[in-house]
C-alpha cells in the first residue's frame, strides 16, 4: 500500500515519544527458552512518484475494521499470530502508532525495510533519491536490471508496501535531509543507512535533542556497524522477552531466606524483583510489593529484612515482577570520540575498536574523492585509508592500536555489498527500532561492530584484477571475494531442505550470491507445506495470492524473478526429506550434491537430514530460531561432530499424577484440557467408527488386553445412552460435563481428603505442590462457564454430524429448563478423581467382570441397524478461530484452573502453550540466514581448518552474541591383531557385502573385533548370549534375509544398504565403540 | 553413542546379571524399545508370591526421556493406576526427575522396592492410598485377593 507521509508531526511524535518511554508492567510474556497479507491492486505508484492517498488507504481501512469485527482488537492475530509471541500485544500495539523512516535503500536498507515492514509499524517512508546502480543487485533483493539508473526508494517503495497491508509505505520526498531538518519530527525513529559520517552527525544529534530515535548502520564487505541512540532516560520495559520465573515457597526464615519447594531451582539471578502470595504466618510477604532477590543458591534466595513481618509457618508463591529499566544513550558527537563499543565476538576483543576508527577513515577518505570509497583490493588507496585511520585513532580519548591488516581489509573490500552481511545488520536495526519504539527488550548500546573475515577463501585469488568490477549484479560480491571465487560460488549445487521462514531467506541470499547459477551449478528446494496465511509474517517471498500454493514453487519463483539468472537453475520438489521418501531423495540425488542446507523447523526432520549428510558425507548447515533467539551450525564431513551429536533437553512433560489430581501451574490445566478434549471429542468418535466399520471389532476388542471395559463403556455412551438426537441435547451432554468435571469430581476428591486432613507423617495433606480445589457452581452468566458449554456443545454436535450453533438465548434456555441432578459424595466410593473409575468395588470380590461386560456388548445396538451412520472426529487444528477447539482448552482449561485457583491464562496464551507453538519474528530469521551464508562461503572455500569455522548464538532480546569452533568428531581406537586402530566415532564406516552372519562375525574377528550384538533399526539381530539352537537358524542367513527375517518387512527395493549397528569387543577383551557397517545389497 | 547401541548393552547387562527378582525379554526381535518384564515381589511384601508382568515402552529419545512403565497385571497398589494402563509415575520415571544416565535395571529396582512399600503420599490412586493409611488390614485383604486372582 502506499500512502502520503504521516502527517500530524508534532502530535503524532509526542504521543509516541510517551508510548515508548512509558513505563509498563504487566508486558505480555513471551516464550521461555529451551521457533495475507492482501495487497490491493491499486499498490502500485502512479508515474512520477505522487502518491495517491484515497484510493489506497481505504483498503487498509477495511483490513483493519475487519480485523476488529473478528474480535481480535486492533492487531491481525492471523498474520502477526507467531510474532506477537514474541512480541506480545502491548509493544505491538506501540509500534502501530510508530511512524519509522529508513534512509538509503542498497542491500542494507531494503533489507531493514522489509523487516520493519513485515513487523508492522504505523508507517514505514523511505528516502533515496539516488539512481540504482547495477552492482547495488548484489544485495538488493527487490530491485531488477531494469531499474538501474530510477531513484532508489521510488522503485523500492511499491515492493516493499506489498509485504504487510497494515504497514503503508511512502517516500520521503527530499533533496536533502539536513536541508530541513525539522520534517524528520513526523518520524518517531530514524534509520541512516549509505549516509556520509557528517550528515550521520547531523541528523543523529538533531534526533536525540528532539526524542527521535536513531540507528546508524553500514557494511563494508564482511565488515559490519550499527550504533544507537534512543535519547536520555530511555526506558525498557522487558530488558529480556523472558517469562516471568515462578515457584513453590518452602519455607523463609527470620532472615529472609526463601527456601523453594522440593529442590526446585527458582531460575531467579541477583537483582531480580519478586512478590509474594499465599504465604501463611509471614503475612506481610502478601502485600504486593516487588522485593530485590540476592541468590544464595540454586534453591534459595533472600529477600533482606523481614523483621516485623511475622513468623513464616507454610505455603507461599513466588513470582517474578519485571522492573523497568531506564538507560541514558549519550549524542553521536558525544559518543564518536568516546565511543561505548558492544562486543559481537569475544574471540576479537581489540576488534570494535580498530573498526570504530577504521570505518570513520573510510568516511574520511570518501568525503576527499567525491564520495567514493577505496577501489577494491586498491593499496594506494588501503595506505591512505590507514593513513588517515592512525590519525584519527590519535584523537581518541581511548587510542587503539590498529592492525594493518584489518584496516587494509577494511578498504579493500569497502565497496564490496554481500546480501549475509545486510541480512546481519539488516535484521538486528530492524529489531533495534522496534525496541525502540515498543520498550519491548534491552537495546545496543551505543556501538556494535561485526565482521566475517574468516569468510574470505584462501584457495582463490584475490587482486585488483580479480575484484575489479564486471558491471554485472555480482560486482558487490567481486569486490570483496574476486571474480574466481564468485565463479566457483555460481557452480555449486546445494540442496535446501525446507522453504518456509528460514527457506524463503536463504533463497534470498543464494539468489543474490547467483549460487548455484552458473553452468554447472543448482539448487534444489523441496518443501511438503502449502502457504498458510500466518507465514506471511515473516516468508517474505509469499504474497497473499500464494496462499494454497505450494512453499518449494513459490519461492524459487520468487526468487528466479529477484534474480533471472537462477531461470532453469532449481529443481523444486515437493516432499518431506524422511525415511519413505528415500526412492525420491536416492543416492543418486546425495551423491551429485556438493552441500546441504537445512530450513527446518523439527528436530526429527533435522536429525534425519543429519543422518544422511553423515552417510554420504556431505557438509550440512543447519540453523534455527526460536523468538528472538537463533543459532546456527556447522557440520563438515569427516572433521566435526554432526547435528545429532548433541542434543536440546527434551520437551517438558508433566508427571501424569500432577496432571490427575494435583495441578498447581497453568501448563499443567491445559494439559489437561487438552487431554480432555481427547476423551471427548477425539478418542470415542474413533472408537465408535471402528466397531461400526470393521467387522468382528467386538470379539477381537473383548480379547485384547486390558481394554475391553473402557471400549465397551464408550460404545454404549456414545452409541446409546448419550447419544444427542438435537443441539439442545448437545447442550445438556455439555452442561452435564460441566457439572461432573468441576463440580462432583471435586466435591468427591474433597469428601476424600477433607481439606484439613493430615498425610501419614502428621504434615498438611493440601500443602506444597497440592493446592486444596473447590467445586464450582455454574453459572450462565459467567462467561468462561457458557463458553465451556457452547463449545462442549458445539464440538458434541460436530462428533454427530448435528448442526451446530451459537445462537446464546436459545443455549440458554435449554440451560434453563434442564435439571441437573444434585451430586451428593459417595462414601462408598473410594476415590472417584475422574471418570475412569478404578473398579471401587472390586475389593469385594462382588462384580463379575466377564457377565457385566457380556451385558453391555449384548446391548449395543448392531453395526448393520445404523445404516451409514458415523461419527466424525475432530482433529484438532489451533489456527482456525472458529472451530472452537482453543475456545473448549481454553475454558476446560481456566474452569480447572478456577477449581485451584490457579491464575488462568488468556485464549492467546493458551493457544500459545496448548498449540506449542513456536514465537518467530523475521529479524531473527534474517540475521541467522546471513550467518549461515557466511559459513557457506568457507565450506565453498574448502577450508579444512576447524578454527576458521563458526557455530553462531544469538538473541536479539538481550542483545547477545556468542560464537564457537565446531567441535571436533570424536576419535576413537581399539586394540587390532596388528596393533591400535584408529577411528572416527562418526564419519568412518565399515563396509560389508551382504554376506551371511557367520561370515559377517568372521570378518570382524579378523579385524581384532569380536562382535557381541547387531541391530539394524529397532531389531535386534544377534547376541552372543543367545542360544545355540536360535543361533543355528540365524548363522546361515545373508544379513539382508535376517534383517527381513526379524523385522517381518521386505528391505524397500530402492534400497542398496542396509545399516547394522553392532557392539564389539576388541583383541584384548575390552568393549569397544565403533562405527556402524553399510552393508551393500544388490548392485 | 547411538540410543539402539545404548539399548543393546543394557539388555546385554540385564541378561548376564537381571535385576533381582526380574525376568527380562524383548516383546519381539523386530522392536528392541518394548521390553517384557515378569516381576516376582518380595517375598516378605504383602503382593509375596505374586509375578507381575510389567512392560516397558523405551522412547524415542531414550535415554533423554525416561522409560514409560505399565503392568500388565492387575493389582491393588496406591502407585499404580488401576486402570488398564497401570502405570505409574514415581521418582526417576517421572520426566522431570529422570536423568540419562539412569537405567532401566534402576527403574525396577525401584519398582520392585515401591511394591515393598507403597508411597501414599504420592499416589495415584487416592481410594487405595486412603485406605492403606487409615484401615491397612482391609488394604492388605484386598492386595491379595487381587494377587491370588490375578498373579498366580
Amino acid at each position: 500500500m502506499i500512502t502520503s507521509p504521516p502527517t500530524e508531526p508534532d502530535n503524532a511524535t509526542t504521543s509516541a515519544a510517551k508510548l515508548g518511554k512509558r513505563r509498563h508492567s504487566g508486558e505480555e510474556a513471551v516464550a521461555s527458552p529451551h521457533k495475507k497479507i492482501m495487497t490491493d491492486a491499486n499498490g502500485s505508484t502512479n508515474g512520477a512518484g505522487k502518491m495517491d492517498v484515497d484510493t489506497i488507504t481505504v483498503p487498509v481501512e477495511q483490513l483493519k475494521r475487519q480485523a476488529l469485527a473478528d474480535g481480535n482488537g486492533e492487531i491481525d492475530e492471523g498474520l502477526y499470530s507467531r510474532q506477537l509471541y514474541v512480541l506480545g500485544h502491548e509493544a505491538m500495539k506501540r509500534m502501530g502508532s510508530s511512524n519509522v523512516l529508513v534512509v538509503g535503500l542498497r542491500g542494507l536498507g531494503v533489507e531493514i525495510a522489509k523487516n520493519i515492514a513485515l513487523a508492522g509499524v504505523k508507517s514505514l517512508t523511505l528516502w533515496d533519491p539516488k539512481k540504482a546502480r547495477i552492482e547495488d543487485l548484489s544485495s538488493q533483493f527487490f530491485l531488477h536490471a531494469e531499474d538501474v539508473g530510477k531513484p532508489r526508494a521510488q522503485v523500492t517503495a511499491p515492493r516493499v508496501s506489498e509485504l504487510n497491508p497494515y504497514t503503508p509505505v511512502s517516500v520521503h520526498e527530499a533533496d536533502s535531509l539536513t536541508g530541513d531538518l525539522e520534517r524528520l519530527k513526523r518520524y518517531q525513529a530514524v534509520v541512516l543507512t549509505d549516509t556520509p559520517l557528517k550528515e550521520q552527525l547531523k541528523i543523529a544529534d538533531y534526533c536525540h535533542e528532539n526524542g527521535i530515535y536513531v540507528v546508524v548502520t553500514d557494511t563494508y564487505g564482511l565488515f559490519g556497524t550499527i550504533f544507537t541512540d534512543f535519547g536520555k532516560s530511555f526506558t525498557v520495559g522487558d530488558p529480556t522477552g523472558e517469562n516471568p520465573v515462578s515457584g513453590i515457597v518452602a519455607g523463609v526464615d527470620e532472615e529472609g531466606l526463601v527456601s523453594t519447594l522440593e529442590e526446585t531451582r527458582h531460575g531467579l539471578e541477583d537483582g531480580d524483583f519478586v512478590s509474594f502470595t499465599e504465604v501463611e504466618g509471614m503475612t506481610k510477604l502478601n502485600d504486593g510489593t516487588p522485593r530485590k532477590v540476592k541468590v544464595m543458591g540454586p534453591y534459595t534466595f533472600s529477600i533482606g529484612d523481614v523483621s516485623g513481618f511475622g513468623t513464616y509457618e507454610r505455603g507461599g508463591l513466588y513470582t517474578q515482577v519485571k522492573m523497568p529499566k531506564i538507560i541514558d544513550f549519550e549524542p553521536m558527537s558525544t559518543q564518536l570520540n568516546k565511543p561505548e563499543l558492544m562486543m559481537s565476538d569475544f574471540a576479537k576483543f581489540d576488534r570494535p575498536a580498530q573498526l570504530h576508527v577504521g570505518v570513520q577513515a573510510l568516511h574520511e577518505f570518501a568525503e576527499k574523492h567525491g564520495g567514493e570509497l577505496p577501489h577494491p583490493h586498491n593499496d594506494n588507496d588501503a595506505a591512505e585509508v590507514l593513513e588517515l585511520a592512525q590519525k584519527i585513532a590519535k584523537t581518541l580519548e581511548e587510542k587503539p592500536e590498529l592492525d594493518e591488516k584489518v584496516i587494509k581489509e577494511l578498504a579493500y573490500q569497502a565497496r564490496g555489498d554481500i546480501s549475509p552481511m545486510a541480512a546481519f545488520f539488516g535484521g538486528l536495526a530492524a529489531q533495534e527500532v522496534l525496541k525502540s519504539v515498543s520498550g519491548k527488550f534491552h537495546p545496543i548500546k551505543q556501538w556494535m561492530y561485526f565482521d566475517s573475515l574468516e569468510s574470505l577463501p584462501s584457495s582463490s585469488p584475490r587482486s585488483e584484477e580479480e575484484c575489479r568490477p564486471r558491471g554485472t549484479r555480482y560486482d558487490g560480491n567481486i569486490a570483496v571475494f574476486g571474480h574466481s571465487y564468485h565463479e566457483k560460488v555460481t557452480n555449486v549445487k546445494q540442496f535446501l531442505v525446507g522453504a518456509g521462514a528460514i527457506g524463503c531467506e536463504m533463497l534470498k541470499n543464494w539468489a543474490m550470491l547467483g549460487l548455484g547459477s552458473g553452468p554447472k551449478g543448482n539448487i534444489s528446494v523441496t518443501d511438503m507445506d502449502q502457504i498458510e496465511r500466518s507465514n506471511l509474517n515473516r516468508q517474505f517471498l509469499f504474497r497473499p495470492k500464494d496462499v494454497g500454493h505450494l512453499k518449494s514453487e513459490a519461492a524459487a519463483a520468487a526468487v528466479q524473478a529477484m534474480n533471472p539468472d537462477l531461470k532453469g537453475k532449481i529443481t523444486v520438489l515437493k516432499d518431506r526429506v524422511a525415511q519413505d521418501t528415500e526412492e525420491i531423495f536416492n543416492e543418486d540425488f546425495w551423491n551429485a550434491l556438493d552441500g546441504v542446507t537445512n530450513a527446518l523447523d523439527n528436530v526429527d526432520a533435522r536429525t534425519y537430514v543429519d543422518r544422511r549428510c553423515v552417510f554420504f558425507h556431505k557438509p550440512l548447515l543447519d540453523s534455527g530460531t526460536l523468538g528472538t533467539k537463533g543459532n546456527s551450525q556447522v557440520v563438515l564431513p569427516r572433521l566435526t561432530e554432526s547435528y545429532s551429536s548433541s542434543q536440546d533437553p527434551p520437551e517438558q512433560s508433566f508427571p501424569m499424577c500432577t496432571l490427575r489430581s494435583f495441578p498447581n501451574r497453568i501448563e499443567h490445566t491445559i494439559a489437561w484440557a487438552k487431554d480432555l478434549f481427547h476423551t471427548y471429542f477425539v478418542g470415542p468418535a474413533e472408537i465408535v467408527n471402528t466397531y461400526l466399520t470393521q467387522k468382528d471389532y467386538l470379539s477381537t476388542a473383548l480379547k485384547s488386553s486390558g481394554n475391553e471395559k473402557q471400549t465397551l463403556e464408550t460404545l454404549r455412551e456414545f452409541l446409546q445412552t448419550e447419544k444427542p438426537e438435537s443441539f439442545d441435547d448437545c447442550v445438556e451432554w455439555a452442561r452435564l460435563q460441566f457439572e461432573k468435571q468441576y463440580n462432583n469430581a471435586i466435591a468427591q476428591l474433597l469428601f476424600n481428603f477433607p481439606k484439613d486432613s493430615k498425610t501419614s507423617s502428621g504434615q498438611p495433606f493440601w500443602s506444597g505442590p497440592k493446592r486444596a480445589p473447590d467445586p464450582l457452581k455454574f453459572d450462565p452468566e459467567n462467561p468462561t462457564h457458557y463458553t465451556f458449554v457452547l463449545a462442549a456443545a458445539n464440538l458434541h454436535a460436530f462428533n454427530y454430524h448435528i448442526k451446530q450453533s451459537s445462537d446464546k438465548q436459545h443455549i440458554l434456555s435449554v440451560l434453563d429448563h434442564m435439571i441437573v441432578p444434585d451430586f451428593k459424595p459417595d462414601p462408598g466410593v473410594k476415590i472417584q478423581a475422574d471418570d475412569k473409575e478404578p473398579d471401587p468395588n472390586a475389593g469385594n470380590g462382588a462384580m463379575d467382570d466377564d457377565e457385566a461386560l457380556g451385558k453391555i456388548a449384548q446391548g449395543l445396538p448392531q453395526p448393520k441397524t445404523l445404516g451409514n451412520f458415523k461419527l466424525e472426529a475432530v482433529e484438532f487444528e489451533k489456527d482456525d478461530d472458529t472451530n472452537y477447539h482453543i475456545d473448549f482448552i481454553t475454558a476446560c482449561s481456566n474452569l480447572r484452573a478456577e477449581n485451584y485457583k490457579i491464575v488462568i491464562a488468556d485464549r492467546h496464551k493458551t493457544k500459545f502453550i496448548a498449540g506449542k507453538i513456536i514465537p518467530a519474528i523475521a529479524t531473527t530469521t534474517a540475521l541467522v540466514t546471513g550467518l549461515v551464508i557466511l559459513e557457506l562461503y568457507k565450506i565453498i572455500d574448502g577450508k579444512t581448518d576447524l578454527e576458521q569455522y563458526k557455530n553462531g548464538f544469538v538473541n536479539l532480546a538481550l542483545p547477545f552474541f556468542g560464537f564457537s569452533e565446531p567441535i571436533a568428531s570424536p576419535k576413537g581406537k581399539y586394540q587390532g591383531p596388528n596393533g591400535e586402530v584408529t577411528i572416527d566415532k562418526l564419519w568412518d564406516r565399515f563396509e560389508s557385502e551382504d554376506v551371511p552372519l557367520k561370515q559377517f562375525i568372521d570378518d570382524f574377528k579378523k579385524k581384532g573385533l569380536q562382535i557381541t550384538m547387531i541391530s539394524s533399526g529397532v531389531s535386534l539381530l544377534y547376541a552372543s548370549f543367545y542360544s545355540a539352537a536360535k543361533l543355528k537358524d540365524r548363522l546361515p542367513m545373508k544379513m539382508s534375509d535376517l534383517v527381513e527375517h526379524i523385522s517381518k518387512k521386505k528391505i524397500p527395493e530402492h534400497q542398496k544398504n542396509v545399516i547394522f549397528e553392532i557392539t564389539t569387543d576388541d583383541v584384548t577383551d575390552e568393549d569397544v565403540e565403533v562405527p556402524y557397517v553399510m552393508v551393500k545389497l544388490r548392485k | 553413542m547411538s540410543a539402539n547401541k545404548r539399548i543393546m548393552k543394557e539388555y546385554a547387562e540385564v541378561q548376564s546379571s537381571p535385576p533381582p527378582g526380574c525376568k527380562i525379554t524383548l516383546e519381539n526381535e523386530g522392536d528392541m524399545n518394548l521390553w517384557n518384564v515378569v516381576m516376582d515381589a518380595p517375598s516378605d511384601s504383602t503382593y509375596a508370591g505374586g509375578h507381575f508382568k510389567i512392560a516397558i515402552k523405551l522412547p524415542k529419545e531414550y535415554p533423554f526421556k525416561p522409560p514409560v512403565l505399565n503392568f500388565k497385571t492387575k493389582l491393588y497398589h496406591p502407585n499404580v493406576m488401576n486402570d488398564e494402563t497401570g502405570s505409574m509415575c514415581l521418582g526417576m520415571l517421572r520426566p522431570d526427575e529422570w536423568k540419562p544416565p539412569n537405567k532401566i535395571a534402576d527403574v525396577l529396582k525401584l519398582v520392585r522396592a515401591v511394591l515393598a512399600s507403597p508411597q501414599p503420599d504420592d499416589a495415584v490412586e487416592q481410594g487405595i492410598a486412603d485406605q492403606y493409611k487409615n484401615d491397612r488390614k482391609a488394604f492388605e485383604k484386598t492386595a491379595k485377593d487381587w494377587v491370588n486372582r490375578y498373579a498366580k
